[in-house]
């Protein structure tokens, strides 16, 4: 029982780390690469900015932890 | 960014573990860490919208999501809004909102935090004395029962809250006071939908958790593009924070693995007492109450 309870955690804690890594670096890259076209946008066109807004933070909570669970299987994980 | 992102993290886990949207914690500490208060409210919304999806998809992998009772109390609880909205602004009017609005707000949430703490330990007395499994346990399931048995159709059943039967109506009338509340209040609502979801409807707390964090993506989404459309939502705050909330919701929401239903109700009448006395605190600070 105290063997599965550690591999649960464990498993989780590497799923966790991957995951940490990823978000992450999305942001990084989003603050990098875009902070300036958004600052811009933010002023310029409210309806884009809106529907862009709302896009980088479901691609952040969504496909993001998809690809954890890809990256996982891949190294043998379910 | 270190602050906002430990911010975010904080809230993911509070918010993924009990169903709520967190903002009675997050839209304090934005504004002392400097966010300007007109980004506070929409930023806050935005980042919930990822947060919720996060823990509502980890919720519903261990089957604590029901879909059907969430589109049903979203489609209630929108008019509630802003129904409660509107009661806001007749008293902006009458020059009464804050010291209305606040001693609701105080005698709500104080009254929810009592009663969710009575409930929960009598629930955990049962389940050491009568030796009731804890998903069982509810101390207050009479009331549940009779509003389970209002029979006025349609009917529905909700197989994944383990309801026979109920009255649509009976669904439709809560989500809309719970958003009546919410409206009023100016809070997203999940500290008292989540309460309702358990004693109101009869849902298990598991399932209450992650459905109310299935309605809080569609209401903060809505709220998102409303508040965006406004120019009111910094989306490069929103993603610090979320980068912090996405990994706290994952905790938070695995954690809810481990504890039963009446240990997470009683550690969430937590929340709402600490709801009450911010708003009780301010009411005093600005010479509003006393």
């Amino acid at each position: 029982m105290r063997k599965k309870l550690k591999a649960v955690l464990g498993e989780f804690a590497i799923y966790l780390g991957i995951y940490s890594a990823i978000v992450t670096i999305y942001l990084l890259f989003i603050l990098n690469s875009f902070s300036g076209a958004l600052n811009t946008l933010s002023e310029s066109n409210l309806i884009i900015y809106s529907i862009l807004a709302l896009a980088l933070i479901l691609v952040q909570g969504v496909i993001l932890e998809n690809v954890t669970s890809f990256i996982m299987g891949r190294v043998g994980f379910r | 960014m270190g602050l906002l992102a430990l911010l975010g993290f904080a809230v993911g886990v509070l918010g993924a573990f009990f169903g709520v949207g967190g903002g009675f914690l997050a839209a304090p500490v934005m504004y002392v860490l400097g966010v300007p208060i007109n980004y506070v409210v929409g930023t806050d919304l935005t980042h919930m919208v990822g947060k919720s999806v996060v823990a509502a998809k980890k919720h519903r992998s261990m089957g604590h999501v029901d879909i059907k009772l969430g589109i049903l109390m979203v489609l209630a609880t929108m008019p509630g809004v802003e129904v409660g909205a509107q009661i806001v602004e007749f008293l902006k009017n009458n020059e009464l909102a804050d010291l209305v609005i606040g001693t609701t707000y105080i005698v709500i949430l104080m009254g929810v935090a009592i009663f969710v703490a009575w409930e929960s330990r009598r629930a955990l007395r049962a389940v050491r004395v009568e030796k009731l499994t804890a998903e069982d346990a509810l101390a207050f399931k009479s009331f549940t029962r009779r509003i389970q048995s209002i029979n006025i159709p349609p009917m529905i059943r909700l197989p994944e809250s383990g309801i026979g039967s109920i009255s649509i109506w009976a669904i439709l009338l809560i989500g809309f006071f719970t958003g009546l509340l919410a409206g009023m209040l100016g809070v997203g609502g999940g500290f008292i939908r989540m309460p309702a979801l358990v004693y109101f409807i009869g849902c298990p707390t598991h399932v209450a958790i992650g459905t109310d964090l299935f309605e809080i993506i569609i209401s903060a989404s809505y709220g998102t593009l409303t508040h965006a459309l406004k120019g009111n939502v910094d989306i490069m705050i929103a993603l610090v924070m979320h980068t912090g909330a996405a990994i706290g919701a994952q905790i938070g929401a695995t954690l809810t693995k481990y504890y039963s239903g009446p240990k997470i109700r009683m550690y969430f009448s937590i929340l709402p007492a600490i709801g009450a006395l911010l708003v009780l605190y301010k009411l005093i600070s600005t010479n509003i109450l006393l």
